[in-house]
């Protein structure tokens, strides 16, 4: 990029990992890229829970029969298998150790708006966190992480008000981190750098962070209105109470629905950004990408009904919802057309982020796809709760959400730690991920039309050989997971060290150190050029910098 | 429950099993209509996948370089043509499987002619039928091959769901008011039945049958069990329960006469609006009696709410089924 040169100076000498030392400097930082780390630690710890609980539920449902746990036990780990995933995990993951990491970064900022919100939204964070493993440890709850009602505010005897009031603190978390994202987007750009000129990461953030300050509320508000019956026993849900038990159903779904959006449009930025980088062009239809994560935002909240079609709501409102559904999947599709034009008209280079991205684009066509299979009425009718749809929103959420979030995580690593981690392991990993990821979740698409039912700890003998297949892939997904938590450890000391711009990358963030100092630039960067511009080869680029200079 | 003969008691399809089954057996008029649309989606689902399979093999055998190198100019022209094209064609072929969808699921939902109609109570965790002569089964539904069933659905207490993989049909079950389910079954043999909706501890074990049997030996099979225990509970509680002491004619306490008064249209309200007096209505007016009072009549009937048990309003429903025959005739309120 021919911005404005940055001189190749710290302030003081010390990057960011050294300027300050010591617990306190940790725990008491305002620096957005430290506040990205400490998320970094607390979301891989919630990560393993949660995979260990889905390690146990697999184990079980090897075979038919209950053998390995009583009922309430596999009942309460895919209920916090469900919560830990969403809330402590998915959610956070890539907004607020990626995002937090980059987006001041990429805007020339020297950090996000508001430092002092974003340091609280991690304590928040941990906080609702606690009481969520309080719940856990203190007997666990067995509702689903979907809290149906009369269910969970009547007749269950686990420990509902914690784990709610867990997941209604995290909430907190959730919106001072999209406040701070939206206020350091409008505000903080650096000179030049105009809307049309963001990286689209920064697009999806912003679109995502709308979703989180909009929608988290009302989610709050079903928390809420669930201890207020279960605790005062005030009619809301029960109809033996006078409530009315689909109304949570509303409630809950106009949350969690645009939710499964904040879980999936970060990890389209990071795709944009590593597609970009590595076939080393623009992305093709820059603007049409841009807005179609707007038009995600907007329309995911119209499109919550589509979880009801067989809960007795009127056909009509069946009809429409439908209808909607199909409409939010045009933006998505459209985006995975402009990075299969971007590839063949780029030049690819197949690094570590590059298969992440790529297995990306592959399983989040297919979890696409199978959402319109649930969005066609009559299909729905048939395979609503069963593996079929555990099938369609692991593809997304792990093929999709969990590949971006590990594809940025590599392609960011040099920024994060200045060094580079071993190229070999990285795309071994990768692979076993994608072929471990395919063989724990295909056989469940079958076994749902099948007629399998989700939440079920034992089950009819006929769908043994899917349940074997499924958790003999998910022994190899853990693996595959593991991997990077020691090679990435192993390279954050000992790694080669990376130079600020490893891939040749576009984007002001690879324009400063790696790691870059405490206040990421020394001079605020003016911009002159258009996103992603590769109109010369990394060399012609550098000695263009050095005459400029 | 012991009495049908049949290979498969423990449910599930009768007969040898394949050691790898990849398709639910299709037993009823809907399941070959959502399992043509489903084919259609996998289908264009396939082409699709390859189409972007294909493009990103092709990117890499003809674009993979090892050296990073100048790509492409400074600014990308935009291409309009090329993304109109491909919205405008995504949205088309979107909403063709939307059209189709939408038009099985309002059929689905629409009353057929003169259905078998079968009461179902859920509760943690069993599943109880209320056949049209008051007999009752528990975790086996028995139904006629070749004829419409509506099934009246209300659960006892928490949301449940009945699935029935081999109808390709399910409906949630909820506490509070009835909903409706209808099928029409064409092969006989036994299928699984599932609860489809979590429902506390032992919802994976809410499990049971359904057994499609040839119209004659279902109507045998029903004949006789029509002096089974339960046939005269609807007509007992209607007695204990004080329902007959205004519901009859000649009271001195003015009620609406009930014979007949199944499937037809009352006036309710001032407006004398129209409203069916189906499962929901009957059921509506013993726990909600004040929700919709018959046009001319003073609203002085007792609400049963926490009286009467699902079970009991539905064996009570099931009685006022069996009046619809008689040939008194119930004149319309003034």
């Amino acid at each position: 990029m021919k911005n404005e040169v940055i001189p190749n100076d710290l302030a003081g000498g010390r990057d960011y990992l050294r300027s300050g030392t010591g617990l306190r400097s940790w725990l008491l930082t305002t620096d957005h890229k430290r506040i990205g780390l400490l998320y970094l630690i607390s979301i891989t710890v919630f990560f393993a829970v949660g995979g260990i609980a889905a390690t146990l539920m697999r184990l079980e449902l090897a075979t038919p029969s209950l053998d390995l746990f009583l009922g309430d036990s596999y009942n309460k780990l895919f209920t916090l298998h469900g919560v830990v995933m969403v809330w402590l995990f998915l959610i956070p993951s890539i907004p607020t150790v990626l995002g937090n990491f980059v987006l001041p970064l990429m805007l020339g900022a020297r950090d996000l708006a508001f430092p002092r919100l974003n340091l609280a939204s991690w304590y928040v964070f941990n906080a609702g966190a606690a009481f969520t493993l309080w719940a856990m440890v203190s007997g666990g709850v067995d509702t689903g992480w979907t809290f149906y009602t009369p269910y969970s505010s009547t007749y269950t005897n686990s420990h509902v008000i914690l784990m709610a009031a867990g997941v209604f603190i995290t909430g907190f978390s959730s919106i001072f981190t999209g406040i701070n994202f939206i206020a350091t987007t409008h505000k903080l750009r650096a000179p030049g750098l105009h809307w049309m000129r963001l990286p689209l990461f920064v697009w999806s953030l912003y679109a995502t962070s709308l979703i989180l300050v909009l929608a988290t509320p009302v989610l709050a508000t079903a928390l809420l209105l669930i201890a207020a019956e279960r605790l005062f026993g005030v009619g809301i849900f029960d109809p033996a109470l006078g409530g009315d038990p689909l109304f949570f159903q509303h409630l809950f779904w106009f949350y969690s629905h645009p939710a499964v959006y904040i879980m999936i449009l970060p990890g389209m930025g990071v795709v944009s950004e590593v597609v970009a980088t590595f076939s080393r062009r623009r992305i093709f239809g820059y603007a049409v990408v841009a807005f179609s994560s707007m038009a995600i935002a907007v329309l995911g909240f119209l499109v919550w009904g589509h979880h009801m079609f067989v809960s007795g709501q009127s056909v009509y409102a069946g009809v429409v919802f439908s209808l909607l559904s199909f409409l939010v999947a045009v933006p998505s599709a459209v985006k995975v057309f402009n990075w299969c034009t971007t590839l063949i008209k780029g030049n690819m280079r197949l690094d570590t982020p590059m298969l992440y991205a790529l297995g990306f684009i592959g399983l989040f066509t297919i979890g696409g796809l199978t959402g319109l299979f649930l969005a066609a009425l009559a299909v729905d009718v048939h395979v609503h709760g069963t593996y079929f749809i555990v099938a369609h929103f692991h593809y997304i959420m792990v093929g999709g959400m969990v590949m971006g979030y590990l594809g940025g995580i590599h392609y960011w690593w040099p920024k994060i730690s200045g060094r580079m981690y071993h190229e070999w392991w990285g795309r071994i990993s990768a692979i076993i991920i994608f072929l471990g990821f395919n063989l724990t979740f295909f056989p469940q698409f079958l076994m749902g039309y099948l007629g399998m039912p989700r939440r079920y700890s034992h089950y009819p003998e006929e769908f043994q050989p899917y349940h074997l297949l499924s958790t003999a892939g998910a022994t190899i997904l853990g693996v595959g997971y593991l991997l990077p938590l020691i090679y990435l450890g192993w390279s954050a000391f000992k790694g080669r060290r990376a130079g600020p711009n490893p891939w040749g990358a576009t984007g002001l963030e690879w324009s400063t150190h790696s790691p870059p100092g405490k206040t990421n630039f020394t001079r605020t960067p003016l911009v002159h050029e258009e996103a992603y511009d590769f109109s010369e080869a990394p060399e012609e680029k550098e000695a263009n910098r050095a005459g400029r200079d | 429950m012991n009495d049908i003969d049949s290979s498969g008691s423990t449910g599930g399809p009768a007969g040898a099993r394949p050691w790898l089954q990849v398709l639910p057996e299709a037993a009823s008029a809907e399941a070959g209509r959502t399992d043509a649309l489903f084919f259609a989606l996998t289908a264009a689902s396939a082409f699709i996948t390859g189409v972007v399979l294909f493009l990103v093999f092709y990117a890499f055998l003809t674009r993979h370089r090892v050296k990073p190198q100048a790509s492409g100019p400074r600014q990308e022209r935009r291409n309009w043509f090329l993304e109109g094209g491909w919205i405008l064609a995504t949205l088309a072929v979107f909403l063709f499987f939307f059209a189709w969808g939408a038009k099985l699921y309002i059929d689905l939902n629409q009353p057929r002619p003169n259905p078998v109609e079968i009461g179902v109570v859920a509760r943690q965790w069993m599943w109880e039928f209320h056949y049209p002569n008051g007999y009752r089964s528990h975790n086996e539904l028995v139904v006629p091959a070749g004829e419409p069933v509506r099934l009246s659905m209300v659960s006892e207490d928490v949301i449940h769901s009945l699935f029935v993989p081999a109808f390709r049909m399910k409906q949630d079950v909820l506490p509070g008011r009835y909903r409706q389910m209808r099928f029409t079954p064409t092969r006989s043999g036994a299928y699984h039945l599932f609860c489809n909706e979590y429902c506390g501890t032992w919802h994976p074990s809410m499990r049971g049958v359904v057994r499609v049997l040839p119209p004659d030996e279902w109507s045998e099979w029903l004949d006789a069990r029509r002096d089974g225990d339960f046939a005269g509970e609807g007509r007992r509680l209607f007695l204990q329960q004080g329902c007959s002491g205004c519901h009859t004619p000649g009271s001195p306490i003015r009620a609406p006469d009930l014979a007949g008064i199944f499937g037809r249209l009352v006036p309710v309200g001032a407006e004398r609006r129209l409203v069916e007096a189906d499962e929901s209505y009957l059921r509506d007016s013993m726990l909600l009696p004040l929700k919709d009072i018959a046009s001319g009549y003073a609203p002085v009937m007792p609400s049963y709410e926490g009286v009467l048990s699902e079970a009991q309003v539905m064996a009570l429903v099931d009685y006022l089924k069996q009046l619809r025959r008689s040939d008194a005739v119930v004149e319309d309120a003034p």
